[in-house]
């Protein structure tokens, strides 16, 4: 398959669906717009799909266009290993939305989603093990918010390191054992 | 929820078997594993936060404290995002010093892994010459750049230093001693028994699963999927190059062993190459945009110079737009995505860590093992916690 007819095989498979293209420097976004409900099934055909088979979801990345609204970016990043293509999905969510897990397509949708929840606060519906990854269980605040001030809210004096709660995976969130 | 019969244990974050700060909480039936979580982010530094209040070139040493054994990779890939979102043209001779640069820094990531992998698994001998090894790569990695472990060598739009005759004989030296080093390293463990056994059937994984899991780099390959984005998607002028992409069939440790050890092979023939065919010219891109070159212009011409002097402290703009450059790093796809604004610093920068997305394959990986294969399977995927918590 060309790699020209990547777009056109998605619109024949969803023709109601729009979907605004960008190609810039030779890599191709698309910005399909659809409701957050409907997600699940369009990226299940660009996996699936035995023409494109975007096999690997190489990461999940999210820009917060704070004052824009809606105010987060979600960029899907997918790799074709058959075509050697990569396809940029952007999906835009409101800060209150939750988005719905690709862990049941893509196995590393689970941890992408768990650093997208940590860092940029973007909630996942359907994940198994929505834990907060690179900060600690209690950490305050989402650091890669623009909002989010770089040296942090607390002051390095303030901070005390016996506060730092970690729990165990197997407890379940919020118990001590 | 645990069972009554089954015992929690904590493997790290302490552990030196974990390769810096990763903490896996296993749960353990006698020594069976049943289920284990590894906990990351130990070692975590906000470098993608960090990034967003920095210019392009004052990144450039966050990313050396990406993958610390293979630091000018890691360089690599945050340079030719920003160059190619900006639209520059890198001098040949500078891709082909980077090109020496980089496959010198995945032979040492290469040799860290060996020599510490086989350490795990009680083979002590492996890592006194893969250390004394990788100490000479060290010098020559200082030589060059001032500095041994993190040389921030790369610039945007080039590199920080030219190659002399000296260096280039002192790079023979090293590759005719790898080649020999190469086999000792063979001799010691190929086809030892107890490294056989400990090794061969340990950890398997299937090419599907592995791409699901987003595993890439030698494990990927391992599994007998012959992805190399310097095959792929060559950049750095790579396509210039005749090297071999090694290839696994089942997919264990001892594969994914066998892939890096011929990995060192196909690097020291790229060195090699780029060596012998080392093109003349500039090492830095002329482009008004980043730098001033012409020195003899700083020193005459009133604008040159505070042109020059306002890139150097306020930095240079990078265009509306977002980019994403992957690279062949030692462990695998290491991606930075990269969204610019109009202003001198990013207004987001992503970095696409493959060992980030190793680590969550243990869950998988280890299901079903011994505890003593757990060091194995750690071991045998090659993860350095810098650039796991970033």
């Amino acid at each position: 398959m060309e790699r020209e007819d990547i777009s056109g095989r998605i619109k024949k498979i969803f023709p109601t669906l729009e979907i605004a293209e960008k190609k810039t420097f030779g890599q191709l976004h698309v910005y399909p717009d659809l409701e957050l409900e409907n997600l699940s099934e369009f990226m299940r055909f660009l996996q699936e799909d035995s023409q494109l088979s975007y096999k690997i979801l190489t990461d999940i990345t999210a820009v917060d266009l704070n004052v824009i609204s809606p105010r987060f970016e979600l960029i899907y990043l997918l790799y074709s290993v058959e075509l050697n293509h990569r396809l940029y999905v952007h999906i835009k969510v409101q800060s209150n939305e939750s988005v719905p897990s690709m862990v049941d397509i893509w196995a590393s949708a689970n941890w992408a989603e768990r650093e997208v929840y940590d860092l940029m606060g973007i909630q996942f519906k359907g994940h198994p093990d929505l834990r907060r990854i690179l900060t600690w269980d209690n950490f305050d605040g989402h650091p890669l918010r623009k909002d989010f001030p770089l040296g942090g809210w607390q002051s390095p004096d303030e901070f005390d390191p016996d506060s730092v709660r970690v729990d165990s995976a197997f407890s379940g969130s919020g118990s001590d054992e | 929820m645990t069972k009554d019969s089954t015992m929690i244990l904590n493997v790290g974050p302490h552990h030196p078997a974990t390769h810096g700060v990763l903490r896996v909480e296993v749960e353990l039936e006698g020594e069976t594993i049943l289920r284990a979580k590894p906990h990351v982010g130990y070692l975590h530094r906000g470098f993608e936060k960090l990034a967003e209040s920095r210019t392009a070139y004052q990144n450039i040493p966050l990313t050396d404290r990406l993958d610390y054994s293979a630091a000018s990779l890691n360089n690599l890939g945050y340079c030719l995002a920003v160059e190619n979102l900006m639209g520059i043209e890198v001098p040949k001779r500078a891709q082909y010093i980077r090109v020496i640069m980089g496959e010198l820094a995945r032979i040492m990531g290469h040799q860290l892994w060996l020599g510490t992998h086989a350490l795990d698994l009680g083979a002590m001998t492996p890592i006194f010459y893969t250390f004394a090894d990788r100490e000479l790569a060290m010098q020559l990695t200082e030589e060059l750049s001032g500095y041994r472990l993190t040389p921030s060598f790369l610039r945007i739009g080039g590199v920080s230093a030219d190659i002399g005759a000296g260096f280039l004989t002192q790079l023979r030296e090293y590759l005719d001693h790898m080649k020999k080093a190469l086999d000792t390293y063979h001799k010691l463990l190929t086809d030892n028994i107890i490294w056989k056994r400990r090794t061969k059937d340990v950890g398997v994984i299937t090419d599907q699963e592995a791409l699901n899991y987003g595993m890439t780099g030698p494990c990927l390959r391992a599994t007998g999927v012959a992805y190399d984005i310097r095959k792929q998607e060559p950049y750095s002028s790579y396509s210039d190059f005749d090297f071999q992409v090694p290839v696994g069939e089942k997919g264990d440790a001892y594969d994914r062993y066998l892939v890096r050890m011929e990995e060192f092979n196909q690097s020291l023939r790229i060195i090699e190459q780029a060596m012998e065919n080392l093109p003349r010219g500039s090492i830095m891109s002329d482009d008004p945009r980043i730098s001033i070159q012409d020195l003899q212009s700083v020193q005459s011409c009133a604008d040159a110079l505070i042109r020059r002097f306002k890139i150097g402290s306020n930095g240079f703009e990078l265009p509306c737009g977002e980019f994403y450059q992957a690279v062949e790093g030692a462990k695998g796809e290491l991606g930075f995505y990269l969204v610019g604004d109009g202003g001198t610093r990013p207004y987001r920068l992503k970095m696409r860590s493959p060992c980030y997305y190793l680590v969550s394959a243990l869950p998988r990986l280890l299901e079903g093992h011994m505890i003593a294969d757990a060091i194995t399977i750690i071991g045998s995927i090659d993860i350095i916690l810098g650039e796991v918590d970033r």
